[in-house]
């Protein structure tokens, strides 16, 4: 018990600590878990942070229950989750609340114009590099894999630019297309 | 002000099929945005919040909730965006019998490569809810580069951008 407790305390930390988005909070898990407490080596925590790109939504968040998972169990993940959620949570409500207060100035409309500006210059750049980790690893695997996923990037887009389909069409039917293009890729290799 | 169940599901759904954290960003401003629950302002405002607030940037998603439904929507926001991710418990173990999870991960690739795909058309409709006017263009391309070039952290771009705002529309 007192054991859960100490482990809320650190994710608890490390949620409200880490300011300036993911890397940071990675960072701090990484000298929490690695390199004070030990609970796992560099290589294991590569594997892991692999692994929690498998899930869907927030990485680190998959991160922190797997593990809180490895060290005790459905608790473990409890706290570790909760943890680093609750209080990270509860302050990006508290900064919406103060922009609600004001959001009906003037000024705070010529500032969120400005701000919505660079939240997409922001997400231009984040859409890049979203793409450079796909890419590389099939470029890794090969000429034919690197192909599958160019096609799929470039289908992608064609289908919104002609077809504008729903969302989740596009995002599914992407999902489907790379499964079963690298299905039938190691199925030709006889891998 | 929507109905909490069919709120839920939006979130839910569009986090369930998404990669990241800001991988529910496009399917979230399509729907709510159909639907009259957000406008692109409330979208330009999450994103910012979930910027400068401590913790993942994933948890945009609860300022935007807050910004739709007021403190039930964030208390759904934060639930939908935390049940995906516990996923990670099955792949786990289906990873520890049976070794790489090939199909998992070329599904996966697909996604954020269609997330990739669509990120650009979100961010266009983001900043044309006031018309394309050159300073606006210009300033998603002075922050584009300022991030892009690592020297200053997000949030001080976005600060910058903001006081830019003040200063070019008045």
């Amino acid at each position: 018990m007192s054991q859960l407790l100490q482990q809320l305390r650190t994710w608890t930390g490390i949620g409200l600590q880490s300011f300036g988005g993911g890397q940071a909070t990675q960072l701090l898990i990484y000298r929490t878990f690695v390199e004070r407490q030990r609970l796992m080596t560099p290589a294991e925590y590569a594997q892991a942070w692999g692994m929690c790109q498998l899930p869907p939504g927030i990485n680190l968040l998959a991160l922190s229950v797997l593990i809180g998972w490895r060290s005790a169990g459905g608790a473990g993940s409890a706290v570790a989750l909760a943890g680093l959620v609750l209080p990270s949570a509860a302050v990006t409500v508290l900064l919406t609340v103060a922009y609600a207060l004001v959001s009906h100035l003037h000024v705070a409309a010529l500032a969120l114009r400005g701000v919505t500006a660079g939240v997409a210059g922001l997400g231009l750049v984040m859409a890049v590099r979203l793409a450079r980790p796909p890419l590389r690893a099939s470029r890794v695997e090969g000429r034919l894999s690197l192909m599958a996923s160019v096609a799929v990037l470039l289908g992608s887009l064609a289908a919104q630019v002609f077809w504008r389909p729903p969302v989740f069409v596009v995002l599914l039917g992407a999902g489907v297309a790379s499964t079963l293009l690298g299905w039938s890729r190691r199925l030709l290799s006889g891998a | 002000m929507p109905d909490p169940l069919g709120l839920f599901w939006l979130f839910f759904k569009a986090t369930l099929l998404s990669s990241g954290g800001l991988g529910n960003l496009p399917s979230l401003h399509e729907d709510l945005l159909a639907r009259h629950w957000a406008t692109e302002a409330d979208f330009g405002a999450a994103l910012a919040v979930g910027q400068v607030a401590p913790g993942p940037t994933g948890l945009w998603v609860v300022s935007l909730g807050f910004l739709v439904a007021g403190w039930w929507g964030a208390v759904l926001a934060v639930v939908a965006a935390t049940l995906p991710p516990l996923l990670i418990v099955p792949i786990e173990l289906l990873h520890r019998r049976f070794g790489d999870l090939a199909p998992i991960r070329d599904f996966v690739r697909g996604l954020n490569l269609a997330i990739v795909a669509t990120f650009p058309v979100v961010m266009l409709r983001l900043v044309g809810a006031h018309g394309f006017d050159p300073p606006t263009l210009a300033l998603v391309a002075a922050s584009a580069f300022l991030v892009a070039s690592g020297r200053l952290p997000s949030v001080v771009v976005l600060a910058l951008a903001a006081a830019a705002g003040v200063a070019i529309f008045s």
